[in-house]
């Protein structure tokens, strides 16, 4: 039973440890067993030769705890992000970055013991740390589910009576087309955060119909500024007037993080353009383990600065005044068609609307050495009009922007993080030629 | 009203993963009522997601798994179970 289920530890309590002789007994594997409130085991131990058995008095022997107070600046965790090239970059965020993060938010969603929130993110993906450390924060529940579990999360969430649910919008696509967001599915919840991957308006809408009592935020962070950086709270009235392309914006910053827009030259682009986010504050990690290269490289002090920024190598529009911040695509999704500057975030803005179909990506292809000659779209549907498609698209963007060709995939491939994996896909088209 | 047979919807499910199935070297014998197609990584939860799709289209069915166990939820006999029982209801 117990090595079947992957279970490592099972928690037993002296009053049921007699019945639990008889279970135990039919274990061969050997087992480690704590019985912290049982000061003699000696019955215990002649029962279960075959297993390790600790009582209170091996406990208190040599077991004092104190805790250790960990300096600020030590590293708190190291987490790998796959870099651009395929290797795998280690990024070292300290205690100091995890704490004023931490404060912020246990402040703002008003953490308290009674919450339940989910952990459904992999442990290899930052936002798993943000869906421990919340709750623990206040005494909190985090409510893990299971691999299986996950198929089904509005199951999960009802079953475990959440009251705060994380986790990227493609599972609420996934959601969706399982049927799982009927009007007023998810009452428990008081308060949905959506991190990882553009938030695109139409998912808040319907997860807002399924958790009606539920606030909506949307985070934006990368791995180098500590899991979640800027924030945005949906507001029902104001919020489809701020949405830019269909995308949610990714907000303000947190407090004591100072945002930079900047061109490729990092000077300051003007108010309203679109340029580089670069960010500074106490949420700057420390860096790649053992690559001091690509450390200087990413971590910079602009010019005219004194503050170490963070080249996000995401784009977004510097706000007019007191705007929210719009997430506009990555650098590497602004290409160079035939001389003309394009984002592939416009171009799957309009083929979304014009498809109806959620699941687009668009790529550059063929690759050039300034950037590729032509786009190539895939659309997450079996069958689908492409000629009427194609025209509706051409009726809306110039020439250059419309895709060569459009293929029908019955899915797009996600890379580790469960995002849209841009390039398998243009291997796929590689593997084409 | 049309009736679907469990064995049907086994046959759907083998055809429809067929190579996954012999990429993972198992034969269509060792495919019975309580084989998991998550456990033995015949699919994913996206894999999961594209199965239900196809359950759905072929036989004209809406999936809730609203009142199924998670955990029988990639045990191919309580899916065939299941989508007969939905198609009775229809």
């Amino acid at each position: 039973m117990l090595r079947q289920s992957g279970c490592r530890s099972v928690i037993v309590d002296a009053e049921s440890s007699r019945q639990i002789d008889k279970v135990l007994g039919g274990i061969e594997h050997r087992l480690t067993i704590l019985l912290p409130d049982l000061e003699d085991v000696t019955e215990i131990r002649e029962n279960l030769p075959q297993h390790n058995i600790i009582g209170a008095g091996d406990l208190a022997r040599d077991m004092p705890f104190t805790p250790r107070i960990a300096p600020v600046d030590s590293i708190a965790y190291i987490m790998f992000t796959s870099g651009s090239t395929g290797v795998p970059k280690g990024v070292m965020v300290s205690h100091g970055n995890l704490l004023p993060l931490l404060d912020f938010f246990v402040e703002r969603y008003d953490m308290r013991a009674e919450d339940r929130m989910s952990v459904v993110s992999p442990l290899t993906f930052d936002p798993s740390a943000f869906q421990m450390f919340l709750p623990w924060e206040r005494g909190a529940c985090a409510c893990c589910p299971s691999e299986k579990a996950l198929l089904n999360p509005g199951k999960f969430i009802n079953d475990h009576l959440l009251t705060i649910w994380n986790c990227v919008p493609v599972t609420v696509l996934f959601m969706k087309r399982l049927g799982a967001l009927k009007k007023g599915a998810y009452p428990t919840l008081r308060l949905s955060i959506f991190a990882g991957e553009p938030l695109l308006e139409e998912v808040v809408q319907s997860w807002a119909d399924a958790a009606p009592r539920s606030a909506i935020e949307n985070l934006y962070g990368p791995t180098e500024l500590t899991i979640n950086c800027t924030y945005y709270r949906w507001d029902p009235e104001k919020s489809p007037g701020e949405c830019y392309r269909g995308i949610v914006p990714i907000g303000y910053p947190n407090p004591g993080m100072n945002v930079l827009v900047c061109d490729e030259h990092l000077k300051e682009v003007p108010r309203g353009e679109v340029g580089e986010l670069l960010m500074a504050g106490p949420q700057v990690s420390l860096g790649y383990l053992n690559d001091p290269g690509k450390t200087t490289e990413a971590f910079i002090v602009p010019p005219g600065k004194r503050e170490l920024y963070y080249r996000t190598g995401d784009l977004v529009r510097r706000p007019l005044a007191d705007e929210p911040l719009h997430y506009i695509g990555r650098t590497d999704s602004q290409l160079k068609i035939l001389g003309q500057r394009v984002e592939l975030g416009e171009i799957e803005a309009v083929l979304r609307k014009e498809s109806g179909v959620d699941g687009v990506v668009a790529v550059g292809w063929p690759l050039t050495a300034s950037g590729a000659s032509g786009i190539e779209a895939f659309l997450e549907r079996e069958e689908l009009d492409v000629k009427e498609l194609k025209k509706k698209i051409s009726a809306r963007l110039p020439e250059y922007m419309v895709p060569a060709r459009f293929h029908l995939i019955p899915r797009i491939p996600l890379n580790e993080n469960g995002k849209y994996d841009r390039r398998a896909l243009q291997e796929m088209l590689e593997a084409e030629t | 009203m049309s009736v679907v047979q469990a064995d049907e919807v086994r046959r759907f499910i083998v055809s429809h993963l067929a190579s996954p199935i012999k990429e993972n070297n198992i034969t269509e014998k060792e495919i019975t009522g309580d084989f998991d197609l998550m456990k033995r990584g015949i699919i994913d939860s996206i894999g999961f997601l594209h199965l239900v799709s196809a359950i759905e289209n072929h036989f004209g069915i809406e999936v809730d798994f609203e009142d199924m166990d998670t955990e029988d939820l990639t045990i191919i006999g309580s899916i065939c179970r299941y989508i007969e029982e939905r198609a009775e209801k229809k």
